[in-house]
């Protein structure tokens, strides 16, 4: 049993003043008040939070300080590419994966890239593990669409897509066909069966989208044919914020901080996350790893805690929001019974100076900071 | 003129003045510092109570306003990738000043850039420095040329080979760089002599490094690539200040023996390359402790600009830094390589008024550039 002593608890959901968390094993048996009688605690921190989850990363599949040697992440020899598997190019020895405990994210729906229309199925990971089945959590989880202008550029001059009609008919044609095979299933087919689980609704689309109009295109096909759904990047979505709202759209808005590299990241602000945020849109925040380092998400809250998002809600997007629509009961969360996934940092965790202390998966220290 | 009243100021070289008060000048510079409210008479007032007041960033590496990225590959005009050779390519012909970086850079209380050529050459060019408000280069720019760019290690290497051209290792780019400067010696002598030859717009340049009137401000990751350019820095007796310098902790005592200058960074990204995998936060420190005049760079569109300061932040608590010494890192540290500490790095009697106001300590990401004074002048303002 291990004893963790906490001047600020956030549980998933609010934050609470002189908690102490016990785990036990893999698990969090006890969140109580603090009790100056009982037995002095294992550790103290300042702050103590879940592990932060990341949804929709790269992690892993292109590895920091490496070219093509450590790049995986688009199998672009053909634009419509279900049958790929991240959890197949998933490399546990990424000097990233570290260095994202260290910045207090434990887990993340790794996924293909978005050089592809329909790039592949994710697998969602813990960021320590010797082996990526150590890391596993759930794979085959969730199959990476992406819209815009990565397809067209990746595949334009070969192949369609060249344009978003391309990139459209694209999804609209793989999705029919699997359609069709569900039902009168002749020869077997690997790109249709990795479709079938998300037509039935057991599997969940996440559509990589910037802009509004991509974003909006994105939530037509998935209502065509019935898609559990969540839009990721997002930059645009403040334009079609009602719209959204009114489809209880799902949405992984991020990176927040990334410079305008083209005409589809220009509007990229801050204050976009914040209007979904205020809006009641069910948002998480992402790094978008390699786009911008995991470790540093925690920073990245700051900016919207600047703009007027509470730092619980600000928290709630990168720990219970994404467990929830990954559908990971007992992640994200700090309660009896959950998954002892968590952090313990010196200040704010959205502030530089909230440097991460100690972080703890499956009830294990991965990380310390001393 | 106007007073700004009552803020913490982080003056940078002389302490923190709690509730003091800063008047700028109608010149545009800074007329006096008080250390109380002060009413001044005939001055706007500014309130500043409970907020920060804080010199302008100094960014003395960026690309910002020639990669004008927002409109794709027809705003992007950092590397003129014909020659690897290109001294006479200058940025001041390829800064576009409507770039929303600019309104970025405010927006993030930086003030003045050093912008210029990317590493796609060994020779990129002639860079300058200057403010970021403003709507024309002419009124912007503080120098040009504020150095000529040149870059060693992956990138030239990775540009010519799919050329099948010179420099494909670094043992080329070196040669390149050498013969440059060998010419423009030569050229020199016999501008001097009887017969001159014709005039020639790269050589010129080149003379002017060798006459140390500009360093070379040379693009290098690897350690072994910056002895390489502090090697021909000696054979020519020239100026030089080292770009990014991602491995230079290991070769820190010998850099400070140098006399070499560190702008380091991008710091907050994924390390993208085999030569950036020792990209550390505790880099600046490091330096900073051995005696190398040390600065942060965010290499824009890198990192993008209004996120200087949070590199500078994870420095500070992060990096060992501690907060003094990482606001330096993007203030008088990176004034004094450009040679212009007596203009810009502080708030201080006389120098630039290049003032912002913070809603809080500007290392706290929750905190929110509110004013942004450059030149004595509002240049942005947060919508309330």
């Amino acid at each position: 049993m291990i004893r963790i002593a906490a001047e600020k608890l956030f549980d998933g959901h609010e934050i609470t003043s002189d908690a102490v968390v016990t785990l036990d094993g893999s698990h969090i048996v006890a969140v109580e008040r603090a009790d100056p009688g009982k037995a002095a605690a294992d550790y103290s921190a300042a702050w103590v939070a879940p592990g932060f989850i990341d949804l929709d990363s790269g992690i892993g599949l292109k590895e920091e300080s490496l070219g093509f040697e450590g790049n995986d992440l688009n199998e672009a020899t053909d634009s419509v590419t279900p049958e790929m598997q991240a959890i197949d190019g998933l490399s546990p020895y990424d000097t990233s994966l570290q260095k994202s405990l260290m910045g207090g994210v434990t887990s993340a729906l790794v996924m293909p890239g978005s050089s592809n229309v329909v790039g592949g199925r994710g697998a969602i990971v813990h960021m320590s593990g010797a082996t990526v089945d150590d890391m596993c959590i759930k794979a085959p989880f969730g199959v990476k669409f992406s819209l815009g202008n990565d397809p067209k550029q990746t595949h334009g001059q070969k192949r369609t897509p060249m344009t978003r009609m391309g990139n459209a008919f694209l999804i609209r044609d793989v999705l029919t066909k699997a359609r069709d095979y569900k039902e009168k299933k002749k020869e077997y087919n690997m790109r249709y069966e990795a479709l079938l689980p998300l037509l039935a609704g057991q599997d969940v689309a996440f559509f990589q989208a910037l802009r509004a109009d991509d974003i909006m295109t994105a939530v037509r096909l998935a209502e065509e044919f019935g898609l559990r759904y969540v839009i990721t990047g997002a930059f645009d979505a403040d334009l079609v914020a009602d719209q959204l709202r009114e489809k209880k759209t799902t949405v992984a808005f991020g990176p927040i901080i990334a410079s305008r590299g083209s005409d589809e990241i220009k509007r990229l602000h801050p204050e976009n996350a914040a209007i979904l945020l205020k809006g009641g849109l069910r948002t998480a925040i992402i790094a978008g790893h390699p786009s911008y380092p995991a470790k540093y998400l925690r920073i990245s809250l700051g900016l919207l805690v600047g703009r007027g998002i509470s730092p619980e809600a600000a928290l709630a997007a990168v720990t219970s929001v994404p467990a929830g629509i990954l559908g990971l009961d007992g992640y994200g969360e700090l309660r009896p019974g959950s998954a002892a996934d968590l952090v313990l940092f010196k200040d704010d965790p959205w502030e530089p100076q909230g440097v991460v202390e100690h972080t703890f998966v499956s009830g294990k220290e991965v990380y310390s900071a001393s | 003129m106007v007073v700004v009243h009552g803020g913490t100021i982080l003056t940078v070289t002389d302490g923190v003045i709690e509730g003091g008060s800063v008047l700028l000048g109608d010149d545009g510079k800074i007329a006096q510092v008080f250390q109380t409210r002060t009413e001044v008479p005939g001055a706007v007032v500014v309130d500043a109570v409970g907020k920060y007041v804080v010199p302008g960033f100094v960014d003395a590496h960026t690309h910002l306003g020639i990669c004008n990225l927002e409109v794709g590959e027809i705003g992007e005009d950092e590397n003129e990738m014909t020659n690897p050779s290109t001294p006479g390519c200058r940025a001041l012909d390829a800064v576009y000043v409507w770039d929303s970086g600019f309104k970025d850079a405010l927006s993030g209380g930086v003030t003045t850039v050093f912008t210029g050529p990317g590493s796609g050459n060994v020779i990129g060019g002639q860079s300058i420095t200057m403010k970021t408000a403003g709507d024309c280069i002419e009124e912007m720019v503080l120098q040009d040329p504020a150095g000529l760019k040149t870059a060693s290690g992956e990138n030239p290497k990775r540009v010519y080979k799919v050329k099948n051209q010179l420099p494909t290792t670094r043992m080329g780019t070196a040669k390149v760089l050498r013969e440059a400067l060998s010419k423009a010696k030569d050229y020199k002598e016999r501008r001097a002599g009887a017969e001159p030859p014709a005039m020639d717009l790269d050589m010129e340049v080149l003379c002017r490094v060798l006459n140390r009137e500009i360093p070379l401000r040379t693009h290098s990751h690897r350690a072994d690539d910056m002895m390489t350019m502090v090697r021909i820095r000696d054979e020519f007796g020239i100026r030089m200040v080292i770009e990014h310098g991602t491995d230079s902790t290991r070769i820190r005592h010998e850099l400070a023996k140098a006399g070499v200058a560190v702008i380091t960074g991008p710091l907050l990204d994924v390390s993208p390359k085999v030569e950036t995998a020792s990209s550390s936060f505790n880099t600046p420190h490091l330096l900073h402790e051995a005696g190398v005049l040390a600065a942060i760079m965010t290499d824009h569109p890198v990192i993008p600009i209004e996120s200087l300061r949070l590199e500078a932040a994870i420095a500070a608590y992060e990096g060992g830094a501690g907060e003094q010494e990482a606001l330096e890192f993007i203030t008088i540290n990176p004034a004094k390589i450009l040679g212009l500490e007596a203009r810009l790095g502080s708030i201080s009697r006389g120098k630039d008024a290049d003032v912002v106001i913070w809603s809080g300590h500007p290392f706290k990401a929750s905190s929110i550039a509110e004013k942004t004074f450059v030149d004595g002048k509002l240049a942005w303002e947060v919508e309330a």
